[in-house]
């Protein structure tokens, strides 16, 4: 994606999370960012990239976006994460547009908005569900035989870091690195559209 | 600056995931609490970010238990029981649950999606009655009679086999020797699946399922017995036995096994035994590492490996055998 850099100002960062609250709440937030936000990034990266990628820095919107959510307190008043999420980027790209006083600023009307929810036929949640699981599963499967080993041990069978290392004959420092790595893997396989396959994150 | 993503993006993206990987795995120290916190401050975005990595994490968690066979996938169409299937609490109890075979060792782990290790849960008592996990992780399985007592060290771990019949996954630690002591036999392995049954007031019958295992009675560690998988050996010592007297019924398979030991400890071993003795001249050849299985009463095989270890020559004399 080819980026602007006269539009990387427009977002201004809001909402800054307590860092101390980490565990508990957010553990809950991030539950909920699994469940109910990062399954749309790409729809919605994608939105905005077709939308609005003229005025706004799409990546930029999205952080700061993330940003918003990591200052909730709670999420249980939040009906779809899908919708929510493409509330908040419009709304962070129409802060953005009104602050940098953009001239031909165009609000969102409700004609933008049904398109907006109808870009894409609405599948069955658990359809959709599944869909994730196989971005998620194709991802990991790209990974070496060691590093799905590392995963599995310390995700699924929840063994801690040192014994991950000693069953394995590694290193702890080379089981955090194949961690790292591989959730990297999959966090990029998710702010791919694949739909659009050639557009990169 | 030519490409944002650089400083911006990428960077912390790599650094979230690993927070990320560092917050969910274990409870952080003070400093690392204060690293991430002013990592964090620099750019109050990287909360976002960090989300978002923390969040891909559950994916991969939820990605993983829908991938086991025992994990209640009944109906991939009802919406309630993939909602409710994939929350991590409720699935790592049905792993456990599903009381799967034992394997762990060097090669045992098999790929993604294959459950491979069993922990002893208070919710999983009826399945695993007769299995408990070790403090070092290693399995161990029970006979209805059985009793063991498990000292679990720094340098060692003992196991003594007080009665009845136990089978051993054993954690791989080479830097703790998982030794199993059945009356007067020993059985001392790492990173494989053996089992031993007590025999009588000395005696244990050892059976190897994988790996190798190292067997020997009382003190006489220097005639230990190699066993490989499918190896069986039953060991009766007579309570009177005199300690010099060999244990083994076949002396000529006494072996001394060396794994990554200095060539002076592993001579000091032969020569224990042997009339015939190894003289190290230069004690950088004493200090080089050696590995290896030798015949206890051929100390001259020993020294003819060593010195093409340390690339030394020999010289053999009447009662001794020179490396230099």
């Amino acid at each position: 994606m080819v980026r602007k850099s006269a539009s990387r100002r427009l977002v201004r960062v809001t909402g800054i999370p307590d860092p101390h609250r980490m565990d508990d709440a957010n553990d809950i937030i991030a539950d909920w960012v699994a469940d109910e936000i990062l399954p749309h990034e790409a729809l919605v990266r994608g939105w905005l990239a077709r939308r609005w990628g003229h005025v706004a820095d799409v990546e930029d919107v999205l952080q700061e976006a993330y940003c918003r959510i990591a200052g909730l307190s709670s999420v249980e008043h939040i009906e779809s994460g899908k919708s929510y999420l493409f509330a908040t980027v419009q709304s962070i790209v129409m802060d953005g547009m009104r602050r940098a006083k953009v001239a031909n600023i165009r609000v969102m009307t409700e004609i933008d908005w049904n398109y907006v929810m109808d870009d894409t036929p609405l599948p069955d949640r658990v359809v959709e569900g599944r869909q994730e699981l196989d971005r998620v599963r194709e991802a990991l499967s790209d990974l070496s035989q060691i590093a799905q080993q590392v995963i599995e041990l310390r995700r699924l069978h929840g063994l801690s870091q040192k014994e991950t290392a000693r069953r394995l004959g590694i290193s702890e420092h080379v089981v955090e690195n194949h961690m790292v790595r591989g959730l990297r893997k999959v966090l990029a396989k998710m702010a791919i559209e694949e739909t659009a396959g050639e557009e990169k994150i | 600056m030519t490409n944002p993503d650089v400083s911006g993006g990428r960077d912390a993206e790599q650094e979230a995931s690993r927070w990320a990987v560092r917050i969910s795995g274990r409870s952080l120290s003070g400093d690392e609490r204060a690293a991430l916190d002013a990592w964090l401050a620099e750019d109050p975005r990287r909360h976002g970010v960090l989300l978002r990595a923390r969040a891909g994490l559950k994916l991969i968690d939820r990605t993983l238990a829908a991938e086991q066979p025992h994990s209640g996938f009944t109906n991939d169409n009802d919406t309630d029981t993939f909602a409710d299937g994939t929350h991590p609490k409720r699935w790592r109890v049905r792993v456990f649950a599903g009381g799967f075979a034992v394997a762990v060792g060097l090669a045992a782990i098999v790929a993604i999606g294959r459950p491979v290790i069993v922990r002893d849960v208070p919710t999983s008592r009826q399945v695993t009655e007769n299995m408990q996990t070790l403090g070092d992780g290693s399995i161990v399985t029970l006979t209805k009679n059985a009793r063991i007592e498990a000292d679990m060290s720094a340098d060692a771990r003992r196991i003594v086999l007080i009665q009845g019949k136990a089978t051993f996954a054993v954690a791989r630690d080479p830097q703790r020797p998982f030794v199993v002591q059945s009356g007067a036999v020993f059985a001392q392995a790492t990173g494989t699946v053996y089992s031993v049954e007590r025999i009588g007031l000395q005696g244990g019958a050892v059976d190897v399922a994988e790996g190798s295992v190292l067997v020997w009675a009382r003190d006489e560690r220097e005639q230990a017995v190699l066993l490989h998988a499918g190896d069986k050996l039953k060991l009766a010592p007579t309570v009177n036995a005199a300690r010099t007297a060999p244990p083994l019924p076949e002396p000529d398979i006494a072996k001394i096994s060396l794994d990554n030991v200095t060539i002076a400890a592993a001579a000091a071993r032969f020569n224990k035994i042997n009339r015939r003795q190894i003289v190290i001249e230069n004690p950088e050849i004493g200090s080089v590492q050696i590995v290896g299985l030798f015949k206890a009463s051929e100390p001259e095989r020993f020294a003819e490996a060593a010195a093409a270890v340390a690339d030394a020559s020999i010289i053999y004399e009447k009662d001794h055998i020179v490396i230099k």
